[in-house]
């Protein structure tokens, strides 16, 4: 029932936002942890970025996402926790293409600088943006 | 024929088998079914064939909408600026949208009180396609929403979430085009059996004593000339605010008004708010990011991608699901230069989701509006301490905005977001702060459920066919018998409420022939 007294909360925005249960989003470092993991390939995610958002102005949503999440501030955090899910023979664009769709589908999408984004494509726009070494 | 009632002799009786009050676009629409039904037709329309301020001052009232978090708004120039008096009513000002309400919105759904109409969409189509011929419009099909098959509708996810729904703009309206809108508007005066009274306001809804049937009509002009019309049926439609004011003024032989035994008249007040954040250039702006994904899609009604806007809106599996309101997302072309931020999130989601060679790709501003929520405190009343220049009561607006309409708006984004962004579909912004949101919604000029229709005397003030409950020779049309809102414009609704209403009134007309 639609109640008129209501707001919504936090937590049933996650839920909204997901399919499933309720996904803790400020989790940061755990969030990601698979089986399946190789380690972690920067080499290639830095030459992608390099090639396909070198020019992008990601700034705004970069800003919000290390506001947000202090504890991902250097290049090897947010490197860590991109690839963190890659597994082996795994293109770098099939692994980005999977994981932010897993991303939405688990509803870790989180509003930054007014863009419903998920975490991984804001740790690329963080990483694109510039992070401290 | 047209007659002007300053120009009658004072005193005069008018005299017709069926007589509208209201010669706006449902009432004009009756007397366009009925008028080779056999018996005399009075249509008594308070304006002249222009607008006139003098005139349209008489719709002046008093207005605030509350918002949930009891912020005030003062609604006062909204009762005059959100209607027009004068014939061809609010179809001078209307801009053409058109569609039908959506299957949902007719069910009872247990998540919105007050919610159900006493019948379902697919009685109602028959009567949608002969309101769309009126219109100037072809039928709705529900399979196909371009028009062209070529370029089929963006799908949201996997569709069971949005869906695209149609939207056709009538030519038949004085802002698309006069010439057509005239045309409709004196499509009658030319028939014998149609006397359109200019200047002729009902002032009194007369009941015989019992107050169990009209018995006549007080009409009078501005020049101070007092008529009466009589008839063996009554249809009133005066428009989603005038009719309930109408009831209530009605009050000689009934204390409360007419068909307000219940107190039911003016109540349930609801409209269509928008919200969007439309900063352009300069700033953030609602809307989504579109990768070049496909080759051709559509994420418009028609197809021409520039001019129409597209709409989607929230499927009854997903409304009953998350237990939301309808509602709708509205898009346009974006008119000013893409900004960093918009073009930053397209790189990213071109990036990151295989885009096609020569596929559209762009950022589309948009606003969504949630249905307005059935409350019986949001209400219009008689404004006792003002009277227009009859010596009327105006009305006053007191439009109550609920939590649940805000709530199923900011679930519905959220959604969205989640559905058309799991396959790389889109990207969405939606920079607006609650605070925000609520101060901006912008209202259209859409008023329904002041008179609205259940089956239970308790629960509506009108039936199911639109007749006032207890009078046996009154009916109502308009957006005001409407129970809920939807999320369309009511235009093309309340003309198909109005033929089925002809219908049932044609028996009677064909007796007098």
């Amino acid at each position: 029932m639609v109640d008129s007294s209501r707001r919504i909360s936090r937590r049933e925005m996650l839920q909204l936002l997901g399919v499933g249960g309720i996904v803790l989003v400020s989790g940061g470092a755990a969030v990601l942890r698979a089986q399946t993991l190789t380690l972690p390939q920067a080499s290639d995610l830095d030459a992608w970025l390099q090639s396909e958002l070198a020019s992008a102005d990601l700034s705004g949503i970069a800003t919000a996402w290390r506001e947000r999440h202090p504890e991902e501030s250097s290049r090897e955090s947010l490197t860590h926790q991109i690839l963190a899910g890659r597994r082996k023979q795994e293109t770098l664009e099939a692994y980005l293409k999977r994981i932010i769709a897993a991303d939405y589908r688990a509803g870790k999408a989180e509003l930054l600088d007014g863009w419903y984004l998920s975490p991984t494509e804001a740790r690329l726009a963080a990483l694109a943006s510039g992070s401290k070494g | 024929m047209i007659i002007d009632a300053r120009q009658l002799p004072v005193g005069s009786q008018l005299k017709a088998k069926l007589c509208i009050i209201g010669g706006g676009m449902a009432g004009i629409a009756i007397a366009r079914e009925l008028m080779d039904a056999g018996g005399d037709i009075l249509i008594l329309e308070s304006g002249g064939e222009a607008q006139n301020a003098d005139i349209q001052a008489l719709y002046n009232g008093r207005g605030s909408m509350t918002d949930p978090d009891g912020r005030v708004r003062d609604m006062t120039t909204y009762l005059p600026s959100s209607r027009i008096r004068a014939f061809g009513g609010s179809g001078h000002v209307w801009g053409g949208k058109c569609g039908p309400l959506d299957p949902s919105d007719f069910e009872a759904r247990d998540w919105i009180p007050g919610s159900g109409w006493p019948f379902d969409r697919s009685h109602l189509d028959p009567f949608y396609d002969r309101a769309c011929k009126h219109l100037d419009l072809p039928s709705f099909r529900r399979d196909l929403i371009s028009g062209d098959a070529s370029r089929p509708a963006f799908k949201v996810g996997d569709g069971s979430e949005f869906e695209t729904v149609p939207r056709f703009h009538s030519k038949v309206s004085g802002v698309q085009n006069k010439e057509k809108f005239d045309a409709y508007r004196y499509s009658t005066t030319s028939s014998p059996r149609v006397t359109v009274c200019l200047h002729a306001n009902v002032t009194q809804v007369q009941m015989t004593s019992d107050g169990r049937a009209v018995k006549s009509l007080e009409v009078r002009t501005m020049d101070g000339r007092t008529h009466s019309a009589v008839a063996d049926h009554y249809v009133l439609a005066t428009g989603g605010m005038e009719n309930a004011r109408v009831l209530m003024l009605s009050n000689q032989t009934l204390p409360k008004g007419v068909g307000n035994d219940r107190d039911l008249v003016g109540r349930y007040f609801c409209g269509h708010l928008n919200a969007s954040l439309d900063e352009g250039d300069k700033g953030k702006t609602t809307g989504i990011a579109i990768p070049s994904l496909a080759s051709s899609f559509d994420l418009y009604t028609t197809g021409d991608i520039n001019k129409v806007w597209g709409i989607w809106h929230a499927t009854t599996r997903m409304q009953r699901k998350y237990r939301v309101p309808n509602s709708w997302i509205a898009f346009q072309p974006r008119w000013y230069d893409r900004t960093p931020s918009e073009q930053g999130v397209l790189r990213l989601a071109n990036a990151t989701s295989k885009p096609v060679a020569g596929g559209t790709s762009d950022f589309f501003p948009f606003r969504i509006m949630a249905e307005d929520l059935p409350n019986a405190a949001s209400r219009l009343t008689l404004d006792t301490g003002a009277r227009d220049a009859l010596g009327q009561a105006r009305l006053a607006l007191d439009w109550r905005l609920s939590e649940g309409q805000y709530d199923g708006m900011q679930r519905t984004v959220a959604r969205l977001a989640a559905s058309i962004s799991a396959n790389g579909g889109a990207r969405v912004r939606w920079p607006l702060t609650r605070e925000k949101t609520l101060t901006q919604l912008s209202p259209a000029r859409h008023h329904v459920g002041t008179t609205r229709m259940h089956t239970d005397r308790a629960r509506g003030v009108v039936d199911e066919h639109c007749r006032v409950h207890g009078v046996a020779n009154l009916h109502i049309a308009g957006s005001s018998v409407f129970p809920t809102s939807g999320i369309v414009n009511p235009t093309l609704t309340l003309i198909a409420l109005a033929v089925r209403l002809s219908d049932r009134l044609r028996p009677s007309l064909r007796r007098s022939a």
